[in-house]
Protein backbone atom coordinates (compact mmCIF):
# COMPACT_ATOMS: atom_id res chain seq x y z
CA UNK A 1 0.00 0.00 0.00
CA UNK A 2 1.53 3.21 -0.97
CA UNK A 3 0.26 6.40 1.32
CA UNK A 4 0.92 10.03 0.20
CA UNK A 5 0.23 12.82 2.87
CA UNK A 6 -2.02 15.72 0.82
CA UNK A 7 -3.11 17.80 2.98
CA UNK A 8 -4.03 18.19 7.33
CA UNK A 9 -6.16 21.44 8.59
CA UNK A 10 -9.09 22.22 9.67
CA UNK A 11 -10.54 23.41 6.22
CA UNK A 12 -13.58 21.93 3.84
CA UNK A 13 -12.29 18.93 1.27
CA UNK A 14 -11.81 20.15 -1.59
CA UNK A 15 -10.28 18.17 -5.08
CA UNK A 16 -6.77 18.41 -4.71
CA UNK A 17 -4.10 16.70 -6.92
CA UNK A 18 -1.43 14.52 -5.58
CA UNK A 19 1.42 16.45 -4.07
CA UNK A 20 4.20 14.14 -3.53
CA UNK A 21 5.57 12.26 -0.41
CA UNK A 22 5.89 14.20 2.84
CA UNK A 23 7.05 13.59 6.36
CA UNK A 24 4.56 13.58 9.18
CA UNK A 25 5.54 15.07 12.09
CA UNK A 26 4.16 14.50 15.51
CA UNK A 27 2.94 17.48 17.72
CA UNK A 28 5.03 17.55 20.59
CA UNK A 29 2.74 17.54 24.08
CA UNK A 30 3.59 18.14 27.51
CA UNK A 31 1.63 15.56 29.76
CA UNK A 32 -0.84 16.61 31.80
CA UNK A 33 -1.90 20.10 30.57
CA UNK A 34 -2.11 23.26 32.44
CA UNK A 35 -5.51 23.79 33.97
CA UNK A 36 -7.64 26.94 32.48
CA UNK A 37 -7.71 29.78 34.88
CA UNK A 38 -10.74 31.37 33.68
CA UNK A 39 -11.93 32.48 36.79
CA UNK A 40 -9.04 34.90 38.24
CA UNK A 41 -9.99 38.52 38.40
CA UNK A 42 -8.50 40.26 36.27
CA UNK A 43 -9.94 39.22 33.23
CA UNK A 44 -12.50 40.33 30.71
CA UNK A 45 -15.21 38.35 31.76
CA UNK A 46 -15.98 35.49 29.27
CA UNK A 47 -19.48 35.71 30.34
CA UNK A 48 -20.06 39.08 28.31
CA UNK A 49 -18.64 37.62 25.23
CA UNK A 50 -21.20 35.96 23.92
CA UNK A 51 -19.78 33.13 21.52
CA UNK A 52 -16.44 32.83 22.84
CA UNK A 53 -15.91 30.05 24.23
CA UNK A 54 -18.09 27.72 21.95
CA UNK A 55 -16.51 29.12 18.65
CA UNK A 56 -15.20 26.25 16.63
CA UNK A 57 -12.85 28.55 15.88
CA UNK A 58 -9.84 29.36 17.75
CA UNK A 59 -10.26 32.73 19.13
CA UNK A 60 -8.02 35.23 21.81
CA UNK A 61 -9.43 38.36 24.15
CA UNK A 62 -9.49 41.38 24.76
CA UNK A 63 -9.10 42.00 21.23
CA UNK A 64 -7.29 45.20 22.89
CA UNK A 65 -5.22 46.25 25.84
CA UNK A 66 -5.13 49.95 26.46
CA UNK A 67 -2.27 50.63 29.16
CA UNK A 68 -3.00 53.88 30.40
CA UNK A 69 -0.08 56.38 32.07
CA UNK A 70 2.90 54.17 31.42
CA UNK A 71 6.42 54.97 32.51
CA UNK A 72 9.90 53.50 32.00
CA UNK A 73 10.17 51.49 35.30
CA UNK A 74 6.89 50.96 35.68
CA UNK A 75 5.32 46.94 34.61
CA UNK A 76 1.77 46.50 32.94
CA UNK A 77 0.43 42.81 33.50
CA UNK A 78 -2.28 41.60 31.63
CA UNK A 79 -4.15 38.14 30.84
CA UNK A 80 -4.41 36.85 26.99
CA UNK A 81 -7.09 34.53 26.96
CA UNK A 82 -7.10 31.60 24.15
CA UNK A 83 -9.75 29.68 23.06
CA UNK A 84 -9.26 26.36 21.23
CA UNK A 85 -11.79 25.74 18.52
CA UNK A 86 -13.19 22.02 17.95
CA UNK A 87 -9.40 20.57 17.46
CA UNK A 88 -10.78 19.29 14.14
CA UNK A 89 -8.27 18.63 12.19
CA UNK A 90 -8.40 16.52 8.34
CA UNK A 91 -5.49 14.72 6.93
CA UNK A 92 -5.99 13.69 3.11
CA UNK A 93 -3.89 11.08 2.13
CA UNK A 94 -3.67 9.10 -1.55
CA UNK A 95 -4.27 5.29 -1.19
CA UNK A 96 -3.04 2.57 -3.32
CA UNK A 97 -4.04 -0.82 -2.81
CA UNK A 98 -2.65 -3.77 -3.92
CA UNK A 99 -4.59 -7.27 -4.82
CA UNK A 100 -5.92 -8.86 -1.60
CA UNK A 101 -5.72 -5.48 0.24
CA UNK A 102 -8.65 -4.68 2.45
CA UNK A 103 -7.04 -3.41 5.52
CA UNK A 104 -4.27 -1.00 6.02
CA UNK A 105 -2.42 0.68 8.87
CA UNK A 106 -2.05 4.51 8.76
CA UNK A 107 0.26 6.35 9.76
CA UNK A 108 -1.39 9.29 11.71
CA UNK A 109 1.60 10.72 13.58
CA UNK A 110 -0.67 12.66 15.99
CA UNK A 111 -1.69 13.26 19.09
CA UNK A 112 -5.52 12.58 19.60
CA UNK A 113 -7.42 14.70 22.23
CA UNK A 114 -8.23 11.16 24.18
CA UNK A 115 -5.31 8.94 22.81
CA UNK A 116 -8.34 6.48 21.19
CA UNK A 117 -10.55 5.79 18.25
CA UNK A 118 -13.05 8.10 19.55
CA UNK A 119 -11.01 10.87 18.55
CA UNK A 120 -11.32 9.79 15.29
CA UNK A 121 -14.42 11.58 13.51
CA UNK A 122 -14.68 10.43 10.05
CA UNK A 123 -13.10 8.12 7.76
CA UNK A 124 -13.93 9.15 3.82
CA UNK A 125 -13.03 7.99 0.90
CA UNK A 126 -13.17 8.91 -2.86
CA UNK A 127 -11.70 6.32 -5.47
CA UNK A 128 -10.75 7.93 -8.35
CA UNK A 129 -10.03 7.17 -12.48
CA UNK A 130 -7.94 8.36 -14.62
CA UNK A 131 -9.83 10.88 -17.41
CA UNK A 132 -9.10 11.38 -21.06
CA UNK A 133 -6.50 13.86 -20.30
CA UNK A 134 -4.66 11.94 -17.85
CA UNK A 135 -6.30 13.39 -14.44
CA UNK A 136 -7.22 11.77 -11.89
CA UNK A 137 -11.08 12.53 -11.04
CA UNK A 138 -13.62 10.74 -8.93
CA UNK A 139 -14.98 7.57 -9.68
CA UNK A 140 -18.73 8.08 -8.77
CA UNK A 141 -19.51 4.28 -9.47
CA UNK A 142 -17.29 3.32 -6.99
CA UNK A 143 -17.98 3.33 -3.19
CA UNK A 144 -16.24 2.07 -0.44
CA UNK A 145 -17.04 2.32 3.26
CA UNK A 146 -13.46 2.72 5.41
CA UNK A 147 -14.19 1.92 9.88
CA UNK A 148 -11.43 2.74 11.96
CA UNK A 149 -10.93 -0.36 14.08
CA UNK A 150 -7.56 0.38 16.36
CA UNK A 151 -5.37 3.10 16.97
CA UNK A 152 -1.67 2.53 18.21
CA UNK A 153 -0.79 4.94 20.64
CA UNK A 154 2.59 4.76 20.40
CA UNK A 155 3.43 4.02 17.60
CA UNK A 156 0.46 6.26 16.11
CA UNK A 157 -1.15 4.28 13.61
CA UNK A 158 -4.45 4.28 12.57
CA UNK A 159 -5.86 0.77 11.29
CA UNK A 160 -8.33 1.26 8.74
CA UNK A 161 -10.21 -1.52 7.14
CA UNK A 162 -13.18 -1.63 4.10
CA UNK A 163 -10.61 -0.82 1.19
CA UNK A 164 -11.36 -2.38 -1.83
CA UNK A 165 -8.13 -3.97 -3.28
CA UNK A 166 -6.05 -2.34 -6.52
CA UNK A 167 -8.10 1.12 -6.46
CA UNK A 168 -6.53 4.69 -6.10
CA UNK A 169 -8.13 6.54 -3.87
CA UNK A 170 -8.16 10.17 -2.02
CA UNK A 171 -8.45 8.99 2.13
CA UNK A 172 -10.24 12.18 4.39
CA UNK A 173 -9.52 11.05 8.09
CA UNK A 174 -11.40 13.51 10.54
CA UNK A 175 -9.90 13.57 13.82
CA UNK A 176 -9.63 15.80 17.34
CA UNK A 177 -6.11 16.94 18.15
CA UNK A 178 -4.59 18.65 21.39
CA UNK A 179 -4.04 22.40 20.17
CA UNK A 180 -0.39 23.75 20.76
CA UNK A 181 -0.51 27.44 20.71
CA UNK A 182 2.55 29.81 20.44
CA UNK A 183 2.46 33.54 21.65
CA UNK A 184 5.22 36.01 20.58
CA UNK A 185 5.76 39.67 20.20
CA UNK A 186 4.80 40.87 17.03
CA UNK A 187 5.86 44.18 14.81
CA UNK A 188 2.35 45.80 14.23
CA UNK A 189 1.30 45.40 10.25
CA UNK A 190 -0.74 48.57 10.93
CA UNK A 191 -1.15 51.67 13.09
CA UNK A 192 -3.88 53.29 14.86
CA UNK A 193 -4.46 56.87 14.43
CA UNK A 194 -2.33 58.99 17.25
CA UNK A 195 -0.37 55.90 17.83
CA UNK A 196 3.05 55.01 16.71
CA UNK A 197 5.12 52.21 16.05
CA UNK A 198 7.02 50.82 18.83
CA UNK A 199 10.42 51.70 20.20
CA UNK A 200 12.55 49.13 18.64
CA UNK A 201 13.47 47.21 21.95
CA UNK A 202 9.89 46.38 22.51
CA UNK A 203 10.42 43.38 21.86
CA UNK A 204 12.69 42.41 24.77
CA UNK A 205 10.56 44.54 27.35
CA UNK A 206 7.55 41.70 26.95
CA UNK A 207 7.46 38.54 28.76
CA UNK A 208 4.96 35.70 28.93
CA UNK A 209 4.57 33.73 31.87
CA UNK A 210 4.30 30.69 28.92
CA UNK A 211 4.92 30.95 25.38
CA UNK A 212 3.37 27.96 24.20
CA UNK A 213 -0.37 26.89 25.56
CA UNK A 214 -1.87 23.44 24.88
CA UNK A 215 -5.22 23.00 24.49
CA UNK A 216 -8.00 20.50 24.26
CA UNK A 217 -10.67 20.65 21.53
CA UNK A 218 -12.85 24.01 22.88
CA UNK A 219 -10.80 24.49 25.74
CA UNK A 220 -9.67 27.72 27.32
CA UNK A 221 -6.78 28.57 28.36
CA UNK A 222 -4.66 32.06 29.63
CA UNK A 223 -1.20 33.88 29.09
CA UNK A 224 -0.04 36.52 31.49
CA UNK A 225 1.64 39.06 29.65
CA UNK A 226 4.17 41.66 31.18
CA UNK A 227 5.55 44.64 29.32
CA UNK A 228 7.99 46.07 31.94
CA UNK A 229 11.06 48.94 30.09
CA UNK A 230 14.05 49.57 32.37
CA UNK A 231 13.51 52.96 34.35
CA UNK A 232 16.79 54.43 32.57
CA UNK A 233 15.35 54.07 29.11
CA UNK A 234 14.77 57.16 27.59
CA UNK A 235 10.76 56.88 25.07
CA UNK A 236 10.64 59.76 23.05
CA UNK A 237 6.76 58.30 21.83
CA UNK A 238 3.69 59.73 23.70
CA UNK A 239 1.86 56.90 22.10
CA UNK A 240 2.54 53.71 20.51
CA UNK A 241 1.56 50.23 19.72
CA UNK A 242 2.61 46.56 19.28
CA UNK A 243 0.79 43.54 18.89
CA UNK A 244 0.97 39.85 20.73
CA UNK A 245 0.81 37.32 18.05
CA UNK A 246 -1.54 33.74 18.77
CA UNK A 247 -0.37 30.91 16.19
CA UNK A 248 -1.35 27.20 16.42
CA UNK A 249 1.91 25.31 15.84
CA UNK A 250 2.51 23.58 12.42
CA UNK A 251 1.64 20.05 12.11
CA UNK A 252 4.96 19.77 9.73
CA UNK A 253 2.81 18.52 6.65
CA UNK A 254 4.13 19.03 3.09
CA UNK A 255 1.71 20.93 0.98
CA UNK A 256 2.40 23.02 -1.86
CA UNK A 257 0.29 26.27 -1.09
CA UNK A 258 -0.92 25.68 2.75
CA UNK A 259 -2.98 28.68 4.78
CA UNK A 260 -2.50 29.51 8.31
CA UNK A 261 -4.23 31.83 10.98
CA UNK A 262 -2.37 34.25 12.70
CA UNK A 263 -4.76 35.94 15.45
CA UNK A 264 -3.27 39.55 17.23
CA UNK A 265 -3.76 41.12 20.25
CA UNK A 266 -3.42 44.80 19.81
CA UNK A 267 -1.43 46.88 23.23
CA UNK A 268 -1.96 50.06 23.14
CA UNK A 269 0.68 52.53 24.92
CA UNK A 270 0.17 55.82 26.48
CA UNK A 271 3.36 57.12 27.79
CA UNK A 272 2.37 59.54 31.53
CA UNK B 1 -19.43 47.83 27.49
CA UNK B 2 -15.71 48.38 29.26
CA UNK B 3 -14.45 46.21 31.53
CA UNK B 4 -10.99 47.25 33.24
CA UNK B 5 -8.81 45.26 35.05
CA UNK B 6 -5.20 45.84 37.20
CA UNK B 7 -4.91 46.19 40.41
CA UNK B 8 -5.29 50.05 40.45
CA UNK B 9 -7.43 52.35 38.33
CA UNK B 10 -7.02 55.87 39.20
CA UNK B 11 -9.31 57.89 37.92
CA UNK B 12 -9.16 60.99 39.57
CA UNK B 13 -8.57 62.11 43.20
CA UNK B 14 -11.86 61.60 44.76
CA UNK B 15 -11.82 58.01 43.69
CA UNK B 16 -8.41 57.38 44.71
CA UNK B 17 -9.24 58.52 48.04
CA UNK B 18 -12.60 56.64 48.50
CA UNK B 19 -10.30 53.42 47.18
CA UNK B 20 -7.46 54.14 49.68
CA UNK B 21 -9.74 55.02 53.49
CA UNK B 22 -12.57 52.89 51.86
CA UNK B 23 -11.80 49.59 49.95
CA UNK B 24 -8.32 49.06 50.44
CA UNK B 25 -8.85 48.26 54.81
CA UNK B 26 -11.87 46.33 53.11
CA UNK B 27 -9.43 44.52 50.36
CA UNK B 28 -7.18 43.77 53.10
CA UNK B 29 -8.99 42.20 55.30
CA UNK B 30 -10.41 40.19 52.85
CA UNK B 31 -7.37 38.83 51.88
CA UNK B 32 -6.60 38.48 55.55
CA UNK B 33 -9.41 36.32 55.75
CA UNK B 34 -9.30 34.36 52.59
CA UNK B 35 -5.48 34.07 52.44
CA UNK B 36 -4.22 33.72 48.83
CA UNK B 37 -7.66 32.78 47.76
CA UNK B 38 -7.85 36.50 45.95
CA UNK B 39 -6.44 36.56 42.48
CA UNK B 40 -3.80 39.29 42.36
CA UNK B 41 -2.22 40.91 39.63
CA UNK B 42 0.73 41.57 41.56
CA UNK B 43 3.30 42.85 39.20
CA UNK B 44 0.82 46.09 37.33
CA UNK B 45 2.79 49.14 38.73
CA UNK B 46 -0.03 51.08 41.14
CA UNK B 47 -0.31 54.21 38.89
CA UNK B 48 -0.72 53.20 35.88
CA UNK B 49 -3.80 51.69 33.74
CA UNK B 50 -4.52 48.63 32.43
CA UNK B 51 -7.70 48.40 30.54
CA UNK B 52 -9.71 46.45 27.93
CA UNK B 53 -13.05 46.15 26.12
CA UNK B 54 -14.49 42.14 25.91
CA UNK B 55 -14.38 41.90 22.41
CA UNK B 56 -12.64 39.00 20.93
CA UNK B 57 -10.81 38.15 17.88
CA UNK B 58 -11.76 34.91 15.52
CA UNK B 59 -11.31 33.90 11.96
CA UNK B 60 -10.12 30.36 10.21
CA UNK B 61 -10.01 29.65 6.85
CA UNK B 62 -11.99 27.31 4.86
CA UNK B 63 -9.18 25.93 2.68
CA UNK B 64 -6.10 25.86 4.25
CA UNK B 65 -4.16 24.42 1.12
CA UNK B 66 -4.20 24.89 -2.39
CA UNK B 67 -2.56 23.03 -4.97
CA UNK B 68 -1.56 25.47 -7.63
CA UNK B 69 -3.05 24.96 -10.99
CA UNK B 70 -5.11 22.08 -8.92
CA UNK B 71 -8.56 23.78 -8.65
CA UNK B 72 -9.09 23.19 -12.78
CA UNK B 73 -5.69 22.27 -14.34
CA UNK B 74 -3.73 19.03 -14.00
CA UNK B 75 -1.72 20.50 -10.53
CA UNK B 76 1.26 20.63 -12.82
CA UNK B 77 2.97 24.14 -13.17
CA UNK B 78 5.11 26.26 -15.82
CA UNK B 79 7.91 28.55 -15.12
CA UNK B 80 7.04 32.09 -16.07
CA UNK B 81 3.11 31.28 -15.88
CA UNK B 82 0.29 33.37 -13.74
CA UNK B 83 -2.10 31.37 -12.21
CA UNK B 84 -5.27 32.33 -10.33
CA UNK B 85 -7.05 30.66 -7.17
CA UNK B 86 -9.70 30.95 -9.40
CA UNK B 87 -12.69 28.30 -9.36
CA UNK B 88 -14.56 29.99 -12.20
CA UNK B 89 -11.60 29.58 -14.33
CA UNK B 90 -12.54 26.95 -16.79
CA UNK B 91 -9.02 26.08 -18.63
CA UNK B 92 -6.73 25.07 -15.49
CA UNK B 93 -6.06 28.17 -13.31
CA UNK B 94 -5.05 30.69 -15.75
CA UNK B 95 -8.14 32.87 -15.83
CA UNK B 96 -7.99 35.96 -14.55
CA UNK B 97 -10.67 37.11 -11.78
CA UNK B 98 -13.30 39.54 -13.33
CA UNK B 99 -13.06 42.90 -13.17
CA UNK B 100 -15.14 43.80 -10.08
CA UNK B 101 -14.02 40.47 -8.19
CA UNK B 102 -16.64 38.57 -7.14
CA UNK B 103 -17.07 35.43 -4.68
CA UNK B 104 -16.55 33.09 -6.95
CA UNK B 105 -13.30 34.37 -8.17
CA UNK B 106 -12.03 33.51 -5.32
CA UNK B 107 -10.81 29.98 -3.43
CA UNK B 108 -10.00 31.30 0.00
CA UNK B 109 -12.93 31.93 2.42
CA UNK B 110 -12.16 33.77 5.60
CA UNK B 111 -15.07 32.73 8.05
CA UNK B 112 -14.62 35.72 10.66
CA UNK B 113 -16.39 35.42 13.78
CA UNK B 114 -14.86 38.21 15.52
CA UNK B 115 -17.40 40.73 17.73
CA UNK B 116 -14.68 43.70 16.98
CA UNK B 117 -13.86 45.26 13.81
CA UNK B 118 -10.81 44.02 12.41
CA UNK B 119 -8.13 44.76 10.01
CA UNK B 120 -6.90 41.23 7.41
CA UNK B 121 -3.78 40.89 6.57
CA UNK B 122 -2.10 38.20 4.25
CA UNK B 123 1.90 37.42 4.03
CA UNK B 124 3.69 34.75 1.83
CA UNK B 125 6.51 33.08 2.85
CA UNK B 126 9.61 31.49 -0.02
CA UNK B 127 8.77 28.37 -1.51
CA UNK B 128 11.18 25.80 -0.28
CA UNK B 129 12.03 22.13 -1.08
CA UNK B 130 12.19 21.10 -4.53
CA UNK B 131 12.51 24.37 -6.89
CA UNK B 132 12.83 26.68 -4.37
CA UNK B 133 11.35 30.35 -5.36
CA UNK B 134 11.50 33.47 -2.99
CA UNK B 135 8.78 36.23 -2.57
CA UNK B 136 9.87 38.69 -5.00
CA UNK B 137 7.66 41.13 -2.75
CA UNK B 138 6.63 43.05 -5.83
CA UNK B 139 3.15 41.77 -6.94
CA UNK B 140 1.90 39.17 -9.58
CA UNK B 141 3.15 40.54 -12.59
CA UNK B 142 6.63 40.23 -11.52
CA UNK B 143 8.93 37.23 -10.96
CA UNK B 144 12.61 36.62 -11.26
CA UNK B 145 15.12 33.44 -12.47
CA UNK B 146 13.75 31.87 -8.70
CA UNK B 147 11.89 34.37 -7.50
CA UNK B 148 7.69 34.26 -7.83
CA UNK B 149 5.28 36.92 -7.41
CA UNK B 150 2.32 37.15 -5.69
CA UNK B 151 -0.98 39.31 -5.23
CA UNK B 152 -4.12 38.75 -3.67
CA UNK B 153 -7.96 40.05 -4.58
CA UNK B 154 -11.11 40.13 -2.56
CA UNK B 155 -14.39 40.36 -3.64
CA UNK B 156 -15.81 43.76 -4.59
CA UNK B 157 -11.97 45.12 -5.45
CA UNK B 158 -11.28 46.06 -9.02
CA UNK B 159 -9.16 43.55 -10.82
CA UNK B 160 -5.89 44.70 -11.52
CA UNK B 161 -6.09 47.87 -10.16
CA UNK B 162 -7.53 46.50 -6.90
CA UNK B 163 -4.54 43.93 -6.94
CA UNK B 164 -2.54 43.77 -3.04
CA UNK B 165 1.04 42.72 -3.40
CA UNK B 166 1.36 39.73 -1.58
CA UNK B 167 4.64 39.90 0.37
CA UNK B 168 6.91 37.46 2.47
CA UNK B 169 6.30 40.18 5.64
CA UNK B 170 4.46 43.33 5.89
CA UNK B 171 2.18 43.45 3.09
CA UNK B 172 -0.85 46.32 3.24
CA UNK B 173 -3.70 44.56 4.66
CA UNK B 174 -5.69 42.27 2.14
CA UNK B 175 -9.35 43.97 3.65
CA UNK B 176 -9.10 46.64 6.04
CA UNK B 177 -12.29 47.39 8.86
CA UNK B 178 -13.88 44.26 8.02
CA UNK B 179 -16.95 44.35 10.28
CA UNK B 180 -17.35 42.55 12.74
CA UNK B 181 -18.63 38.58 11.74
CA UNK B 182 -18.33 39.44 8.21
CA UNK B 183 -16.56 36.63 6.41
CA UNK B 184 -13.99 37.89 3.37
CA UNK B 185 -13.28 35.75 0.13
CA UNK B 186 -9.76 36.37 -1.30
CA UNK B 187 -8.06 35.09 -4.05
CA UNK B 188 -4.34 34.36 -5.04
CA UNK B 189 -2.87 35.19 -8.41
CA UNK B 190 1.10 34.07 -8.42
CA UNK B 191 3.65 34.29 -11.39
CA UNK B 192 6.36 31.26 -11.53
CA UNK B 193 9.74 31.58 -11.27
CA UNK B 194 11.17 32.24 -14.62
CA UNK B 195 14.16 29.90 -14.62
CA UNK B 196 13.91 25.97 -15.13
CA UNK B 197 12.62 23.29 -12.75
CA UNK B 198 15.62 21.50 -11.77
CA UNK B 199 14.47 19.18 -9.19
CA UNK B 200 10.90 18.72 -10.39
CA UNK B 201 9.40 18.06 -7.14
CA UNK B 202 7.04 19.70 -5.25
CA UNK B 203 7.79 23.07 -3.20
CA UNK B 204 6.04 24.12 -0.38
CA UNK B 205 5.03 28.08 1.44
CA UNK B 206 2.60 29.20 3.35
CA UNK B 207 -0.02 32.31 3.44
CA UNK B 208 -0.25 33.05 6.79
CA UNK B 209 -3.38 35.71 7.84
CA UNK B 210 -3.27 37.93 10.17
CA UNK B 211 -6.34 39.60 12.33
CA UNK B 212 -6.06 42.42 14.43
CA UNK B 213 -8.48 44.91 15.79
CA UNK B 214 -9.07 48.21 13.80
CA UNK B 215 -11.11 50.28 15.67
Amino acid sequence: MVFTTLLTGCGAFGAQSVIGNASITNVPVASPLPVPQIAAANLVNISDMPGFDTNTSSAIAPATVDIGKYYPGATAEWQLIIHNGDGLKNKLLQITTEAGETVAAIPLKVVLANSGLLDIISIQSTILTLDAKGKYIPDTDKVEHLEAVAYDNNNKLLTIKGFKPLEIRIVKITYKTISSFNVYYREPSTLKEDFDYPPAETGTWVSFDKPILLLRPMENGVITVSLTIPSDTKIDKGKWLFWIGVMEKELGESVQVATRVELCQRILVTMR
Amino acid sequence: MKTEFGILQKKGGEQMKRFTRVLLPLLIALVLVFGTAIPVSALTTADITVTATPLFISISIAQNTWTINGIDGTGKIATGTTYYSNPTGASGDVTAPTATVIDGDCYFLIVNTSTVETDLTANMGDFTSGDAMTNINTGYANNGANAYGASTYTTGAAWPAGAVILKSSASTALKANVAATTNVYFGVAIKIKSAAFGVGTSMTSTITTTATDST
